[in-house]
């Protein structure tokens, strides 16, 4: 008695929702049908093809909806019309002239550059001479650096390679210098040392070129040439050149030059001083 | 005694020396007219062996040297040195003043176009000055060699004067470089001038 009490409320709310929908939706044969299945599910499991056929009819019954209620709210005609329309011109519109011949700029710009690179012919004479520079270079600022370290090394301030007293006289030579303190008379020897490194170095290195084992007078010559700090040395050179002009014996000078590198040759200080009253 | 022999050569070397420095005018025209002679060349310009000494230090060994490229370089070297010196005087006589001073110096040598040796020159003068301020380094001296800062005693610097420089040279001196100019006769080895001050 109590379950069939407990259903009879729960068939009275059921049959209530389907009555409300029938006017519009449900003919009243199918609320008879939907009537009829209710109580099968509370006394006996419904038939499979009905519960497919109904799952089937909902379906068909969303699908029939759409379409007829999404288009006359979200997409007019003419704004489908408008949208349609703007495809086709981006995907047909032609580039422009003058892009295209700025890219082809660019590409040939690109292009060229390394072009100019890859086909400059490399000179064998310029490399060599280069390389020889650099390593000349190289060797100068060695030379550089080992003298720093020398005068940085220096404790006794009285020891010159080259005297002050000599130094001094070449000053007075000319009436035009103005007095001397301490400390520029003890320097003058320092860039005297240092000048005379330097122009034989570059004197060596056009020996050198010249694949010869002697230092000879043209190659200073050649050095004062080639640099340009030495300018204010070619009155020197073309002096010294005039005064060998004027000697009217090139045997002698020969010969005195065959005689003094066999007098140079010992190298000793002594050896070296010892001509210089005979002269 | 070959020794004793190159010796005397190189003292009678001085005694030209100090021939030169006592007639300095009647030297300055030989020394013109005998440009070309080795005792000129000698009397003027700078030890050979010296020269060829440095000259070696930058070449391989065993090369030789012609005696005209000595010469040639004993030349450039002397005419280095006096260009050096008209440079530093003109910079000195723009700035009003009649001494050279450090300053000078570094610059003639970087207006002449010698760059790589104003570092080093510096360097040198820097550590001259700190020398020089030191009290040791005063008393190490040599009689050939001026004190590197001045004495206290009068008595002391006359008797300097007179056994280290003859009186003609000590003229000499007085008018070229700094060591008489200040006070000829009182402080003669004076080296601070007071127009660096």
């Amino acid at each position: 008695m109590d379950p069939s009490q407990s259903g009879t409320p729960s068939l009275f709310p059921v049959m209530d929702i389907p009555v409300a929908y029938p006017p519009a939706a449900y003919p009243p044969c199918e609320v008879a049908v939907a009537a009829a299945a209710y109580p099968r599910l509370l006394y006996a499991p419904p038939d499979a093809a009905a519960a497919q056929q109904a799952a089937a009819a909902q379906q068909q019954q969303q699908l029939l909806g759409a379409p007829v209620v999404c288009p006359p709210a979200a997409y007019p005609p003419g704004e489908v019309a408008v949208a349609a329309a703007a495809y086709p011109p981006q995907l047909y519109a032609p580039p422009d002239a003058a892009a295209a011949q700025q890219a082809t700029a660019a590409q040939q710009q690109l292009l060229g550059a390394p072009v100019r690179v890859a086909y400059a012919p490399p000179d064998a004479a310029a490399v060599q001479q280069a390389a020889a520079a650099q390593k000349h270079k190289h060797q100068l600022q060695m030379l550089w650096l080992e003298l720093r370290r020398e005068i940085e090394a220096t404790t006794d301030f009285k020891k010159h390679n080259i005297p002050l007293s000599r130094i001094k006289k070449i000053m007075r030579a000319d009436p035009d210098v103005c007095a001397i303190t301490a400390e520029v008379l003890v320097v003058f020897p320092w860039a005297c040392e240092m000048f005379i490194l330097e122009l034989t170095r570059h004197g060596w290195a056009h020996a050198e070129a010249n694949k010869r084992r002697m230092l000879q007078k043209s190659d200073i010559v050649a050095a004062i040439a080639r640099t340009d700090v030495f300018d204010f040395f070619r009155d020197t050179v073309l002096h010294d050149d005039a005064k060998e002009g004027a000697d009217a014996a090139p045997a002698a000078a020969a010969a005195a030059e065959k005689a003094h590198p066999a007098a140079g040759a010992p190298a000793t200080d002594p050896l070296a001083n010892y001509p210089m009253p005979q002269q | 005694m070959g020794r004793k022999a190159k010796r005397c050569a190189g003292k009678k070397d001085d005694g030209r020396e100090e021939k030169v420095a006592a007639a300095p005018a009647a030297e300055g025209a030989s020394s013109s007219s005998s440009d070309g002679e080795g005792a000129g060349t000698a009397a003027t310009g700078l030890p050979m062996a010296n020269l060829v000494r440095l000259m070696r230090q930058v070449i391989p060994k065993g090369v030789k040297i012609s005696s005209r490229a000595k010469d040639l370089t004993h030349d450039c070297a002397v005419e280095f040195v006096g260009f050096l010196a008209g440079e530093a005087s003109e910079l000195a006589r723009a700035q009003h003043r009649r001494t050279i001073s450090p300053e000078d110096f570094t610059r003639s040598l970087q207006a002449l176009g010698f760059d790589d040796y104003v570092r080093p020159m510096s360097t040198y003068i820097s550590r001259y000055r700190e020398q020089a301020t030191s009290p040791a380094g005063y008393s190490g001296g040599f009689a050939r060699r001026p004190p590197p800062r001045a004495t206290a005693a009068p008595c002391v610097s006359d008797e300097e004067t007179r056994s280290r420089v003859p009186p003609h040279g000590e003229h000499g001196d007085g008018w070229r470089t700094s060591v008489n100019t200040p006070a000829p006769g009182g402080h003669g080895y004076d080296y601070t001038s007071p127009d660096n001050m």
